[in-house]
């Protein structure tokens, strides 16, 4: 029986994932923060999935989790993977972030996934039947293409590229491997969700351009983007393989939304996201 | 006569800023952590030079004396902010505490993108004057992670990720963001990764830490001069056209090119071959 841990699976990816690893024969420890979802899982799931309640940002919790990980695993049995999934987007102008905001974004993104990495390792290391587990976790293009207006997500994103570079390089002498997923645009809420915070910026020169990046993002990006099936599945692929890539980028539209911000220079890609969210300097005026 | 703000003045990498940026007939606001510091300075350098007193974790402190920086330009536009103040967290990552992580990015990160904040007002264009310049000191480490450098890389990384984004968000207000990657740079950093290391003795990972510290003992010595990167902030400051990354490798091709070229696994079993990470190396085999 494979074990696989999965972070914030009431939604989206996370809840994609706990659907196709079980499908795939998988047991799965789900993190949720509430327990409604979690007795709303059990109940869709049964015996295959076990909750486990915790907030990334709670260090005691997570311990706690540990302990009910550990009793469940059965003798010589380890984490066959690790997927971690869970996160917040805070977006808005760097101008008007708080240091409160910037700190919680990276709290629940860097830190958090950290320490969930940090204490269940030792659950991922080899057994006398069991090969060492593998660590996924699930990224963002956005680490790799910075857009106004979701800086700090990005910097979040990025921060734990960097990261995952250095686990897979110091887990190396368990043998743990890490992968990086960039995850391009989803079809799912998470937009949405947070698309009420243009109204904070309404007084500043900023609100014509988020209310564009958002009407933009709503109609185009998000319902032409990934399904969290499709996600789930690239994430399985990863945990599977014999010999992973230590990054994948996974995009639907994969010419527009990877290959040509990647591509192409910097310097004009700034003019084009200038121009095309009107971010000009004659757009701004002079104030 | 233009007005400079550079974070970090009392040592290494900005101390020589300072200096250079005097030489080059700039006015200069450096930041330091003490008085005793801010004294020091001030004597050293009797022209054309105020110290400030602030940590980048301190608000209310970075606030005061971005009100008194604006008290002394008057009508006059800051020409440049330079985010240089910097700390190095070493060790393996697995067994980093939170508060440590929390303290690297609390420095390296989200104090410069608070400075940035700040200074916004001065640095924007005012009555036709042009717009300043934002210039980050972050690091090759953020391309290159390299083992038991995690918080620093991570942070850098971030904090190189964050000048493309303000870079962006700036663009309309026509301030330019320069990155600068230095690579190793000869200054008092090794002293502070040496207290770090007894706090990983008993781990898996005390073999690679020794053999990490080692090699940085080693290197005290070799690296860049600090001049160097001086030289390279004076120029992202004065450029007419300055480019938007300056990368600055201490050897480049054997710490720049080579290493971002090869295939990344690669570069993960020959880092971890000299730092004793491959899974051969593990002493106490046994789990849970």
């Amino acid at each position: 029986m494979r074990h696989i841990l999965i972070t914030g699976v009431s939604s989206g990816i996370g809840y994609a994932c706990l659907k196709y690893f079980i499908e795939q024969g998988c047991h799965v420890f789900g993190s949720v923060r509430k327990a409604e979802d979690a007795t709303r899982l059990s109940e869709t799931f049964g015996v295959n999935y076990t909750p486990l309640l915790f907030d990334v940002t709670d260090s005691e919790a997570i311990r706690s989790a540990v302990e009910t990980v550990k009793t469940e695993l059965g003798e010589g049995e380890n984490l066959f993977g690790l997927v971690v999934n869970a996160g917040i987007q805070i977006p808005g102008p760097i101008l008007y972030l708080t240091r409160e905001e910037m700190r919680y974004q990276f709290e629940v993104n860097v830190f958090g996934g950290l320490e969930v990495i940090q204490r269940f390792v030792p659950l991922l290391r080899e057994t006398h039947q069991s090969k060492p587990g593998r660590i996924v976790h699930v990224g963002s293009t956005s680490a790799a293409i910075t857009l106004p207006f979701t800086s700090f997500y990005s910097a979040a994103k990025s921060a734990m590229h960097s990261l995952c570079d250095t686990l897979r390089r110091e887990l190396m002498i368990y043998g743990i491997d890490v992968v990086d997923i960039y995850v391009g645009p989803v079809n799912n809420d998470l937009v949405a969700k947070v698309a009420s915070y243009k109204e904070r910026y309404k007084d500043t020169d900023y609100y014509p351009a988020i209310t564009m990046r958002l009407d933009g993002a709503l109609k185009k990006n998000i319902p032409n983007g990934l399904l969290p099936e499709a996600v789930a599945a690239a994430i399985f692929g990863s945990l599977t393989s014999s010999s992973p890539k230590h990054r994948y980028a996974l995009n639907k539209d994969w010419f527009n939304t990877w290959f040509l911000p990647t591509m192409l220079p910097h310097r004009l890609l700034d003019r084009i996201i200038a121009k095309k969210w009107k971010m000009r300097p004659v757009d701004f005026g002079k104030k | 006569m233009k007005y400079i703000v550079v974070t970090g003045a009392s040592g290494g990498i900005g101390f020589e800023t300072v200096r250079y940026l005097l030489e080059k007939g700039f006015y200069v606001f450096g930041s330091v952590r003490t008085g005793a510091d801010a004294a020091k300075l001030a004597g050293l350098f009797p022209r054309n030079f105020t110290p400030l007193i602030f940590d980048v974790t301190d608000e209310a402190a970075m606030s005061a004396a971005a009100e008194q920086v604006k008290a002394m330009l008057g009508e006059q536009n800051l020409a440049g902010l330079v985010n240089n103040a910097g700390m190095v967290v070493t060790g393996p990552i697995l067994h980093m505490p939170k508060e440590k992580m929390r303290q690297q990015f609390e420095v390296n990160t989200f104090g410069p993108l608070v400075l940035c904040q700040l200074y916004f007002p001065l640095l924007r264009s005012r009555d036709g004057k042009p717009p300043g310049r934002i210039v980050n000191v972050s690091s090759l480490s953020a391309e290159i992670a390299l083992p038991f450098m995690g918080p620093y890389s991570a942070s850098k990384r971030a904090l190189s990720n964050l000048a493309h984004a303000l870079r962006r968000e700036f663009y309309p207000y026509g301030i330019p963001v320069i990155d600068i990657l230095p690579g190793r740079v000869k200054t008092g950093i090794v002293d502070t990764l040496a207290v770090n290391a007894s706090d990983f003795s008993g781990t898996d990972f005390e073999e690679g830490m020794t053999r990490y510290l080692d090699s940085a003992q080693y290197l005290r010595d070799r690296g860049l001069s600090p001049e160097v990167v001086a030289a390279t902030i004076y120029r992202a400051l004065s450029d007419a056209s300055p480019r938007l990354r300056y990368v600055r490798p201490y050897k480049y091709f054997s710490r720049w090119k080579i290493p971002v070229n090869l295939p990344t696994r690669v570069l993960d079993r020959l880092l971890a071959k000299r730092l004793r990470l491959l899974p051969g190396f593990l002493k106490n085999k046994n789990t849970l």
